[in-house]
């Protein structure tokens, strides 16, 4: 989903723990990037509501799948990119 | 001329040399320097500036600038106005408190280009009119557009053609692997909440397993912690599945969309699941119906590498014939996985595009161009009579030529050719009662139609 998907066969465990690291690490910061942008977009920031009003609440819902859906076409580009050589990884 | 000119107004101050000129009544640029006094000699001493009028040229020109730009921008301000008060109107249903687990109400919108137009004029008016104002009202909705005669309906029907098929393919299994596969479905819909929810503690260890993939290990949720605090909720609650009067709604942009909508949804429930292959070759045998039956004329020299769009599966002179979707259980509203009612349960509404073409037209063209503010008022107040959406009634036979006004500003060439064809636009839009005694309309209509 997010580019590096791809499962090497013969790697120790200490790359494989780097390799998990890693992808936890990109997790994290996409989770992260995701909160931040979409409550920018979205949320009223005079804060006049305690909870999430139905104008919010649709407007995050957008933000998200729009987010996700964005991130898994860049992430097949990027794969697609790196396969055919143009691109030198990370 | 043009020397003497300069020199005068290189003497400008002495009115005397300036004169000469001025009794020619050639040359203009000297003019203004004659007047460069003042009449009444206290208003010199008052320090009020010269003051006269532009030449009668400058007049005409700054006269009819001035009311072509000030017809537009009065009109484009009423319609700010408009659109901002109704706006105003639908912003307490955007406001509300609204739970975690639910999903507002979603409306599928369907675009046609006006008749030999592009398909940027209705999406125009869907920008400027009707857009906002869904926008304002927190109402989600679904754009389908299209650039080719036909591919609304075939989407439509196609649609609801799957619908069937699964039904068959369900309805051929047994009871228990019927209620199966609607599980799976269910988890396939929201199996990011629930598989993770279930799985977040009891985490694999990697290095055991060689070769997996990392979506079959765990999801991103399962380790960013986020369900330690928050459980995450099973089902999430639809506001389009609570009850079937408002439940989503249908929205034509177009006569034509509407025409294609209709008939496409006849088309998915009367006609046959499968391509009819040998009728289409019976017909073209007979020279009946020419070979691009939807596709439009204004697409042709456009280099389309796209499949034509399928011929209908049924004509509408088969309606009566034709079985009503045997597959479905039409007793009771047919809902999705989602419990949402499908697309033809759903109320319906047209709005006719004032579009308008053709050069003996040019003056109704100019007074619309310049009235754009009544077309704001009445789009922006059908959405809003959508948007509160509780005004759905049953499909009645009139409802059949809902936005017909709109066919009267086609261009009759193209109706012609369209008619040749066989264009499902040109042709009287057919409904069968079977299936429109399902169908539901937002009310507003009766006020326009009548």
């Amino acid at each position: 989903m997010f580019g590096l998907g791809g499962s090497a066969p013969q790697i120790s465990s200490q790359q494989k723990l780097q390799a998990a690291e890693a992808e936890l690490d990109m997790v994290t910061g996409m989770f992260n990037s995701l909160v931040e942008q979409c409550h920018q977009k979205c949320i009223n920031k005079t804060y006049n509501e305690s909870d999430v009003t139905k104008q919010e609440a649709l407007c995050l819902d957008r933000c998200v799948s729009k987010y996700f859906e964005t991130n898994v076409q860049v992430g097949d580009n990027m794969q697609k990119m790196g396969q055919s050589g143009q691109f030198m990884g990370r | 001329m043009s020397e003497t000119g300069g020199k005068a107004a290189s003497e400008a101050p002495k009115p005397a040399e300036s004169e000469i000129p001025k009794t020619d009544g050639t040359a203009k640029k000297n003019a203004p320097k004659v007047k460069k006094q003042w009449k009444n000699p206290a208003l010199r001493m008052m320090g009020i500036p010269r003051f006269s009028l532009p030449s009668r040229n400058w007049m005409i020109f700054w006269t009819v600038l001035a009311s072509i730009g000030g017809g537009i921008a009065y009109d484009k301000y009423q319609q700010k106005q408009i659109r901002k008060k109704w706006m105003d109107q639908v912003e307490q249903y955007s406001t509300e408190v609204y739970a975690n687990d639910r999903i507002p109400r979603k409306l599928t919108i369907f675009i046609a280009p006006p008749p030999n137009d592009f398909l940027d004029e209705s999406l125009r008016y869907f920008k400027r009119y009707i857009k906002p104002v869904l926008n304002a009202s927190a109402v989600d909705y679904e754009v389908f557009t299209e650039n080719r005669q036909g591919d609304i309906r075939n989407g439509v029907a196609e649609k609801i053609r799957q619908l069937r098929r699964e039904q068959k393919k369900k309805s051929g299994d047994n009871a228990s692997g019927d209620s199966d596969k609607t599980k799976s479905a269910e988890k396939k819909s929201n199996g990011s909440y629930i598989g993770s929810g279930l799985t977040w503690n009891k985490k694999e260890d990697p290095l055991d397993e060689p070769t997996k993939t990392r979506q079959e290990l765990y999801q991103p949720t399962d380790v960013l912690g986020l369900y330690r605090i928050v459980k995450p909720f099973d089902s999430v609650q639809r506001d389009d599945a609570v009850s079937p009067e408002s439940a989503g709604g249908v929205v034509c942009i177009g006569r034509g969309a509407y025409k294609e909508y209709i008939t496409g949804v006849h088309e998915g429930l009367l006609g046959p699941l499968d391509k009819p292959e040998e009728k289409v070759e019976v017909d073209a045998e007979g020279n009946k119906v020419p070979a691009d039956f939807s596709i439009p004329d204004e697409q042709e020299d456009d280099e389309d590498k796209r499949e034509p769009v399928p011929k209908p599966f049924i004509s509408p002179a088969d309606y009566s014939k034709a079985e009503l979707a045997p597959e479905l259980n039409l007793t009771q509203i047919i809902r999705n996985d989602k419990n949402v009612p499908v697309l033809f349960e759903q109320p319906v509404y047209v709005f006719p595009v004032p579009n308008i073409l053709g050069f003996l037209n040019l003056p109704r063209k100019i007074y619309r161009f310049y009235t754009k503010r009544y077309v704001a008022e009445d789009y922006c107040e059908r959405t809003s009579t959508i948007v509160v959406a509780n005004t759905s009634r049953p499909f009645e036979f009139r409802d059949a030529f809902m936005g017909k006004e709109e066919e009267l500003d086609w261009p009759k060439k193209w109706v012609e050719r369209g008619k040749e064809k066989g264009s499902e636009w040109a042709q009287e839009l057919e409904v069968d009662e079977r299936v429109t005694s399902r169908m539901k309309v937002f009310d507003r209509i009766v006020e326009t139609s009548e």
